[in-house]
């Protein structure tokens, strides 16, 4: 199971990078997280965000997908759904997934002329894997669009 | 994102979710707790149970090394009287401890609980309230200098909201008890590490952010905080563990030490008849200690000050009496027996 796991991790990692065609970053520094996405102007678009500023063992990952619900010059409004887990976590027989993640958000283009310059902002709400507690993140972020 | 990968994706990932978990079954002679880490795992006692009864004893010789008094050292049993001390059972705690090699940490100083009544009804100016905590603090660790490692010099001072809590210290001295408080504990002991303590630092942001700023600027200027006691009082489904981290992450990266001071893990946070704990939430219990102490393995030692359970075995824990409720929080069964919690510790660290 454990092998598995490592395995998986390093597949998913591996298929992630020739997945994504063209790539957006952000950071959102009251999380502590960095994403990386496809194209954030498709229709349906894949966001990873990433743990930082902790332990590699605590560096929880977070795929989702995300859907643009309306898009226009200036800002891009989204919906997505993701899971939170963690790969190190089944070596220790804990639960791979860590809970649940529901996004709302929007991406503000501000610079008519660096279109790939983003504002972002989210409402997030999150559940644990157990379904008996939860959070409401807000978050605040800076990304780009290459 | 083709929409294969996109099905293909979470399918695996659910796959690989299903963990059972189950811990497999131990007992006391599994091993030594304490040995697993590099830092000092503690236990809040009852000396009377430390003393008499040998399945509470054998715990605590055999698996921690660091002892908290859990009633004994606060105001209304040091400090009964205007005048007057009581040692006697501190003093023995103390001897037990060095008897035993285990390091004793002093709880707590100065807190709006546990207070004898002559304090709450002392009636003085605010020179006579600074006498009054200066004499407090100076008399109490001046006694324990070299007895006691580390002290919770101030708990609790913040309300949930983030403001100070209106306390007797507060209401006579302002904010400035806490400074204070330090500055006297540490002129009565210079080596001893003095410690901030309070709950929800991990649950609660914006009493979080409160505390921090606080301590933060009383230590630029100069105020000797060497520490933070994040309590640790939580339950198997919040905070989130990974809040729980980025807390203590906070700390230390803003220079204080970590002392997870009084880790407790409910399962009945809203009082539900419960007569036992079911293998789910004993399982999930496991999880949230094991990451918890996978977390604190990798603070930086300097800031390691350790994790101190709040208490011996389930029959011990201060929820079951304050709140009335079952609940089965701690790494020890009312027989004392080891459950998974302890179990998976033993079998992961």
């Amino acid at each position: 199971m454990k092998h598995k796991a490592v395995l998986f991790a390093v597949s998913f990692l591996l298929a992630s990078h020739f997945t994504f065609a063209q790539v957006a970053v952000a950071y959102y520094p009251f999380q502590s997280e960095i994403s990386i996405s496809t194209d954030t102007e498709n229709t349906v678009w894949g966001d990873l965000r990433i743990q930082a500023n902790t332990f590699f063992a605590h560096m929880n990952l977070e795929p989702s997908v995300m859907v643009n619900v309306s898009r226009q010059t200036h800002v891009n409004y989204y919906l997505g759904a993701g899971v939170n887990l963690n790969f190190f976590n089944p070596l220790s027989d804990l639960p791979l997934i860590n809970g649940y993640a529901f996004d709302v958000g929007a991406r503000i283009k501000p610079f008519t002329s660096y279109p790939g310059v983003q504002l972002i902002f989210e409402i997030a709400p999150y559940v644990n894997y157990a379904f008996d507690s939860g959070l409401l993140n807000a978050r605040l972020g800076i990304g780009y669009q290459f | 994102m083709s929409l294969k990968k996109l099905i293909l994706l979470p399918a695996s990932l659910l796959a690989l979710a299903c963990s059972k978990g189950n811990v497999e079954p131990c007992d006391l002679s599994s091993g030594r707790l304490y040995q697993k880490v590099n830092f000092p795992v503690g236990v809040a006692v009852e000396p009377e149970a430390l003393y008499n009864l040998p399945p509470y004893s054998n715990i605590v010789q055999g698996q921690y090394n660091s002892i908290t008094a859990e009633t004994i050292m606060k105001p209304e049993h040091l400090h009964p009287f205007e005048g007057v001390y009581f040692w006697g059972e501190a003093d023995s705690l103390a001897r037990y401890c060095e008897a035993n090699n285990k390091r004793l940490h002093g709880h707590t100083l100065i807190w709006h609980q546990q207070l004898p009544q002559w304090i709450i009804n002392f009636e003085g100016d605010r020179a006579a309230w600074d006498a009054l905590l200066k004499d407090h603090v100076q008399t109490i660790v001046t006694h324990f200098r070299g007895q006691v490692s580390g002290w919770d010099v101030v708990n609790e001072a913040f309300n949930d909201d983030g403001t100070m809590r209106s306390t007797v210290w507060h209401e006579h001295l302002g904010s400035s008890y806490i400074e204070k408080a330090f500055r006297y504990a540490r002129e009565a002991d210079p080596d001893a590490k003095l410690f901030y303590n309070d709950y929800s630092l991990a649950l609660n942001p914006k009493k979080r952010r409160a505390v921090m700023t606080l301590l933060t600027d009383l230590r630029a200027k100069g105020v000797p905080i060497d520490g933070i006691g994040m309590q640790g009082h939580i339950f198997i489904g919040f905070p989130e563990v990974s809040e729980f981290v980025n807390t203590m992450n906070e700390i230390w990266r803003s220079g204080f030490s970590v002392h997870v001071s009084e880790l407790d893990v409910s399962m009945n946070p809203f009082g539900r008849e419960m007569p036992q704990a079911s293998e789910t939430d004993l399982n999930r219990q496991a999880n949230v200690i094991l990451q918890i102490f996978q977390a604190y393995r990798q603070v930086p030692s300097q800031f390691q000050y350790g994790i101190t359970f709040w208490g011996v075995g389930d029959a011990d824990s201060w929820i079951r009496s304050y709140f009335a409720r079952d609940d089965y929080p701690l790494m020890f069964d009312d027989q004392y027996r080891a459950k998974p919690a302890y179990c998976k510790l033993l079998e992961h660290l």
